[in-house]
């Protein structure tokens, strides 16, 4: 298992657990998020990959019942910490969810809603925003002569792009998918796959997805959980092909349960 | 309850072992006929030909059709990459033996000569290399194949006997040449045998513990 922090390390996530009331849902998580790669999270329903993806951006402060302990350390710095600042980490830590969710206003609007929100107020700024956001999510041709329609009209696929061109407006470092092409015909999810492969050029990804295939395709590293324990963590080439634990091995080849 | 891919591909695997089993028949009856003059077995090898073409694209179509429709991962892939690789190993080893069978249609006219007892001797030595590494793949057992590297240097001494004591016979019986033409290139055919088996014997343990590793 790789745990060690490494000098491409961003995230060092490190002895996480994490009870939501009496249930405890992550059981002593401790793996790396290497910079600028695509980290996978896979394992059955229930067993804990989106909150161990949620733990990354604080997203699971929302839950009245959720209690963490252990370190999440994002450039060095424990999220954890009582000093931290939870929306600065939620800025440069973007997420995507299962299911497309643009807010019911222009195309444009959703780009500019997050900058606005950080101060900026100039025109000609907001409009570089929209105009690098969505060429950086692939959406530019295809909604350029049209910024100001709903974005509520788009397809599923383009609306899912619109999503991470939102997340891209706020120039976060880090883009955490839940489930990203779940809800997407296989067109629309081999844009959004090929879309992730050039964002970890500038970004560095997470992504939790049901499709193995899917994992194996676009990640660097995959992280296997089994019942809230990461029970696998290393170079997908290596999970895919001669994983270590026979648990891993009997869920990537189908034979579980 | 066994799933659908599966079941699937432990019959593709029977059916590797089965044109594995063809193979070394060809490649034992070959021999025999060779040894023996046996024209009926060699015939038998010869017509055995086409039945190894057809499982051979049977084998590879049923690999191709269940990569493409249940993307196999890991120990799963791993064995389907072997087989891919195993038939074509295991279809050289029945080009052989029909190749020898051939021969022996062709040495009928000649008398056999000194250098003629390795043969089978090879023979001996590479039938069991070729049968470890088949029932490894089927048994997933690697011990089988553990001392192929030695079997393999053994096999490859006699063959430089066989060249070596043809030479001089040939040199000392220049009309004698033709059948000896046709043991040196047999020993040729038994020796290659011997390097399909280490072969199929690395693809084997890569399938078994996803190592790599180098018989020869």
């Amino acid at each position: 298992m790789v745990n060690e922090m490494s000098n491409d390390t961003l995230i060092d996530i490190k002895g996480l657990n994490l009870w939501y009331g009496q249930s405890q849902a992550l059981y002593d998580v401790s793996m790396p998020v290497h910079k600028n790669k695509i980290t996978a999270l896979i394992g059955p329903s229930g067993c804990g990959k989106s909150t161990l993806l949620r733990t990354i951006n604080r997203m699971n402060d929302i839950i009245d019942s959720c209690r963490i302990e252990g370190d999440i350390n994002y450039n060095g710095n424990n999220i954890y910490a009582p000093a931290c600042n939870v929306m600065s980490v939620r800025k440069r830590i973007g997420m995507i969810f299962q299911k497309p969710n643009p807010f019911p206003m222009s195309i444009y609007d959703n780009i500019t809603y997050g900058p606005k929100i950080h101060g900026v107020r100039k025109k000609e700024e907001l409009d570089r925003i929209v105009e690098d956001c969505l060429k950086q999510a692939v959406l530019w041709e295809e909604v350029k002569d049209r910024l100001e329609d709903s974005a509520m009209g788009l397809s599923g696929g383009q609306q899912q792009r619109l999503c991470i061109a939102r997340a891209l407006s706020v120039s976060p470092e880090v883009i955490l998918m839940d489930e990203p092409t779940s809800a997407l015909d296989p067109i629309a999810t081999a844009k959004i796959e090929d879309l992730a492969q050039q964002l970890k050029e500038k970004y560095t990804v997470v992504i939790v997805t049901h499709n193995m295939q899917q994992a194996s395709r676009i990640s660097d590293y995959t992280g296997f959980m089994y019942m809230g324990k990461l029970v696998e963590f290393g170079e997908t080439d290596d999970i895919f092909t001669r994983p270590t634990q026979e648990l891993t091995e009997r869920y990537i080849t189908g034979r579980f349960g | 309850m066994m799933s659908r891919f599966h079941q699937d591909l432990d019959e593709l695997t029977e059916d590797v072992v089965e044109m594995g089993e063809l193979v070394l028949e060809m490649l034992d009856r070959s021999v025999k006929a060779l040894r023996d003059g046996d024209l009926e077995a060699a015939d038998w090898v010869i017509q055995k030909e086409k039945e190894v073409l057809r499982l051979d694209s049977l084998i590879e179509d049923e690999a191709v059709r269940l990569m493409a429709l249940f993307q196999p991962m890991a120990k799963d892939m791993r064995r389907l990459a072997t087989i891919l690789k195993m038939i074509t190993y295991m279809e050289r080893v029945g080009k052989y033996g029909f190749n020898i069978a051939k021969a022996t249609r062709s040495l009928e006219e000649y008398e056999a000569c000194c250098t003629m007892p390795s043969l089978p001797e090879m023979a001996d030595i590479v039938i069991p290399m070729v049968r470890d590494a088949v029932m490894s793949f089927k048994n997933q057992d690697i011990a089988l194949v553990a001392d192929l590297t030695e079997r393999d240097d053994r096999l490859d001494a006699i063959r430089k006997k066989v060249i070596a004591e043809s030479l001089q016979y040939m040199k000392d019986n220049p009309d004698r040449i033709p059948p000896c033409v046709y043991y040196i290139t047999i020993s040729r055919y038994l020796e290659r045998c011997g390097d399909h088996a280490c072969k199929m014997a690395e693809k084997v343990v890569y399938m078994v513990s996803g190592k790599r590793i180098q018989i020869k």
